[in-house]
């Protein structure tokens, strides 16, 4: 008698320690993790990003979360490095609730972590610039070898390039002068102006190169004149970008300058000063929301997220907040459609059609895993200290 | 055999073995397997600049350069030219020495440090190369689908085989420094660096010696670097930059100069520490440029030798106390 009724309540206790557990379980926070440079040559843009996540995540929180679980962001610094990536990569894994990835920024740090996310099988939202990242099959012997877990969520730099020509050839500048930073970023936007503009009627006269970290470019853009160019591009990130305008201003040149789509952030304005004035560039629409036409579905959209990022942060987002925010978005919201499950949020993210975000409408396939159009980029003039939307 | 068995140091190495061999055991997380294999390769280039700084008394600031040699050395002939794996790392090391003679040639035959200046050229050119010799090192994109290595049927594909494979290199190169530093080449190079006027007139060749040992130390960074290749299966320029040959020199420095067991702690603590202090976020930067001064200004033979030597001394203030009573001091 005795035994029965110590069964019994070891039975009981074991059920209820079950049931508590997996009452628990339920409870807990899903968890997201954030892998981005915040440290290293490209902390300006991680930490921008970054700071577009976590607006995005604190706000599903205070709408009460995902089925009244919270979500929680397990950030890890790159370092701008790809063996630092890895590794980071392997440290968010260990967590076995971890159930997408969001970042990272560098193309160069996306590629080494690529191949370990293929074997993890996590869903893994990258903000890289680099196309190479999703069309470089993962077996150079099998070219359809293509990934199957990473996304990303710029657009197509070659779609960048080609908005530019596409606006050159609408506004009758037929002889360009390309000038570029030589190295990978650069060289990537060489190799796309040069598919792109003879598209658009547009040929390039003359192509010039510099070190990123030069401090004056007037050599170049002088060669560059001399060829009797009706408009330059100029393909660099960082300090070079006011360089450039300012020796464009000083040379007297009067061909229009436009520069690449990493130009629209406030930063921009940081490094060229005056000069800055009467740049082109191709951007996403968050730095222009409030000059979209009504009829544009993402304006409501982005004016409120503007209207947030700067209650939050004190200052105006530049282009790159957007792409850190739609992978954002588009992860939780497969998140809230399937349940925290690798697998199924994967599936669910690569079936995201006509989602409206903030740098686009995403409509990811199988055989696209960015999901955004030419359409979706617009041209933009720097004008006033800020951005005039361009027709 | 009778060098093997005649230092007392080889009970070291013996622990080393058997911590190599059981550490798995207790090791569950992929991320701590990572960062020790990680340690491990930076061993590997620690040693061989150890060697280098330590005993020819000349420092290289182009050791990203020779690490990255072996690195693409192995990617581009097995990925372009289809070689076979373990030949290709072995061309590679083979080519990176050579390269390094021609450079420690003509820089170690004059006296003072013009090595540095030298590698810190290397170092620079040969990253700018990685990047545009697009055709055969894949650019700034870096080279994609590196094989991993086998032997036989054995693939090393994961974390854990990745560490047998990597603590096994970490082991035979010590082993072999160890030897070096114990043979009469090794008692050469002490002499270098304790004076190299007195070791020239005893009969020592001393830039011949200095060549020697900064070409092998290139080969030591050239097979990590394969390894590595092997391991994360992707590698760009970036890897190789003038910030990872800073790395390793100030490893060798925080572990001890011209201690071989230093240059295993150099590496350990501060591949560890970098990661530990993430804990900081964004702050960790400061937090081990801190760690770096602290060591630099409190133990500047490095942490190891440091506190051995900190020991050594209160051992003698010690002895020297208890005889005062004597009144021989």
């Amino acid at each position: 008698m005795k035994k029965r009724s110590l069964i019994i309540v070891a039975v009981a206790l074991t059920i209820s320690f079950m049931l508590g557990s997996s009452l628990c379980y339920s409870a807990g926070p899903i968890k997201i993790a954030g892998i981005f440079a915040l440290t290293g040559r490209a902390a300006h843009i991680g930490t921008s990003q970054r700071d577009a996540v976590m607006l995005t995540i604190d706000e599903v929180n205070q709408q009460g979360g995902i089925n009244g679980r919270m979500l929680e962001m397990v950030m890890e610094d790159t370092e701008s490095n790809p063996t630092k990536a890895v590794m980071a990569l392997k440290k968010v894994l260990e967590s076995e609730d971890v159930v997408a990835i969001i970042g990272p920024t560098l193309t160069g740090t996306a590629m080494a972590m690529r191949g370990f996310i293929e074997k993890e099988k996590i869903p893994t939202f990258m903000h890289s610039g680099g196309d190479v990242i999703l069309f470089a099959p993962l077996d150079k012997k099998d070219p359809k070898s293509l990934p199957k877990w990473t996304f990303k969520s710029p657009y197509k730099a070659a779609d960048a390039m080609g908005k530019i020509c596409q606006y050159m050839s609408k506004h009758g500048i037929k002889k360009i002068g390309f000038i570029y930073s030589n190295e990978g970023f650069g060289k990537d936007g060489l190799r796309n102006v040069k598919v792109q503009a003879p598209k658009y009627g547009v040929k390039i006269v003359a192509q010039e190169a510099f070190q990123p970290k030069d401090v004056d470019m007037t050599a170049q853009l002088t060669r560059i004149n001399a060829k009797g160019v009706d408009g330059i591009i100029a393909w660099t990130v960082g300090p070079a970008m006011g360089i450039i305008a300012k020796n464009v201003k000083q040379l007297g040149i009067k061909a229009p300058l436009f520069e690449c789509h990493g130009a629209g952030d406030p930063i921009f304005w940081k490094v060229a000063g005056e000069a800055g004035e009467g740049v082109m560039m191709p951007s996403t629409k968050i730095v222009v929301g409030d000059q979209l036409p009504d009829s544009d579905v993402q304006k409501k959209k982005i004016i409120n997220y503007v209207k947030a990022y700067q209650k939050k942060f004190n200052h105006e987002p530049g282009t790159m907040v957007a792409y850190g925010a739609d992978a954002a978005f588009i992860v939780v919201n497969a998140i809230k459609k399937v349940g925290p499950d690798r697998a199924k949020i994967r599936d669910a993210i690569e079936n995201t059609k006509g989602y409206v975000g903030l740098s686009g409408i995403y409509n990811i396939s199988p055989k696209d895993h960015n999901g955004l159009s030419m359409e979706d980029i617009v041209m933009i003039k720097a004008t006033k200290g800020g951005w005039k939307l361009l027709q | 055999m009778d060098v093997f068995f005649k230092h007392k140091d080889i009970y070291g190495f013996a622990v080393l073995a058997i911590i190599i061999v059981i550490l798995p055991v207790f090791v569950e997380s992929k991320y701590y397997f990572i960062v020790l294999n990680v340690i491990g390769l930076n061993t590997i280039v620690v040693v061989g600049l150890n060697l280098l700084i330590g005993f020819a008394g000349q420092i290289s600031l182009g050791h990203a350069a020779f690490y990255g040699l072996g690195s693409y050395f192995s990617g581009i002939l097995t990925v372009n030219y289809g070689f076979p794996l373990w030949p290709a790392m072995l061309v590679g090391m083979l080519a990176t020495g050579i390269i390094a003679y021609l450079i420690g040639y003509p820089s170690l035959r004059l006296r003072g440090h013009y090595l540095v200046m030298a590698t810190l050229g290397f170092g620079i050119i040969v990253n700018i190369l990685m990047g545009e010799l697009e055709h055969f090192t894949g650019g700034h994109d870096g080279l994609i689908g590196i094989p991993q290595l086998a032997i036989g049927g054995l693939t090393f594909d994961n974390d854990l085989k990745n560490f047998y494979l990597i603590w096994g290199f970490v082991f035979l190169s010590m082993l072999a420094a160890r030897n070096l530093i114990n043979s009469r080449v090794g008692r050469a190079l002490r002499a270098v660096h304790g004076s190299e006027t007195a070791a020239n007139s005893l009969g020592i060749n001393t830039a011949d010696y200095k060549v020697k040992v900064f070409v092998l130390s290139a080969m030591f960074a050239s097979i990590s670097g394969s390894l590595y290749a092997h391991y994360i299966t992707f590698i760009s320029p970036s890897s190789y930059d003038f910030y990872y040959s800073i790395q390793v020199v100030t490893m060798v420095i925080v572990g001890g100069m011209g201690s071989l067991w230093g240059s295993l702690f150099g590496a350990g603590v501060l591949t560890f520490i970098s990661e530990a202090l993430h804990v900081a976020k964004q702050y960790h930067v400061i937090a081990y440029g801190v760690f770096l001064c602290l060591v630099l200004v409190f133990l500047p033979e490095g942490i190891l030798v440091g506190f051995y030597n900190f020991f050594l001394r209160r051992k003698a203030r010690k002895l020297i106390k208890r005889d005062e009573h004597l009144n021989i001091l």
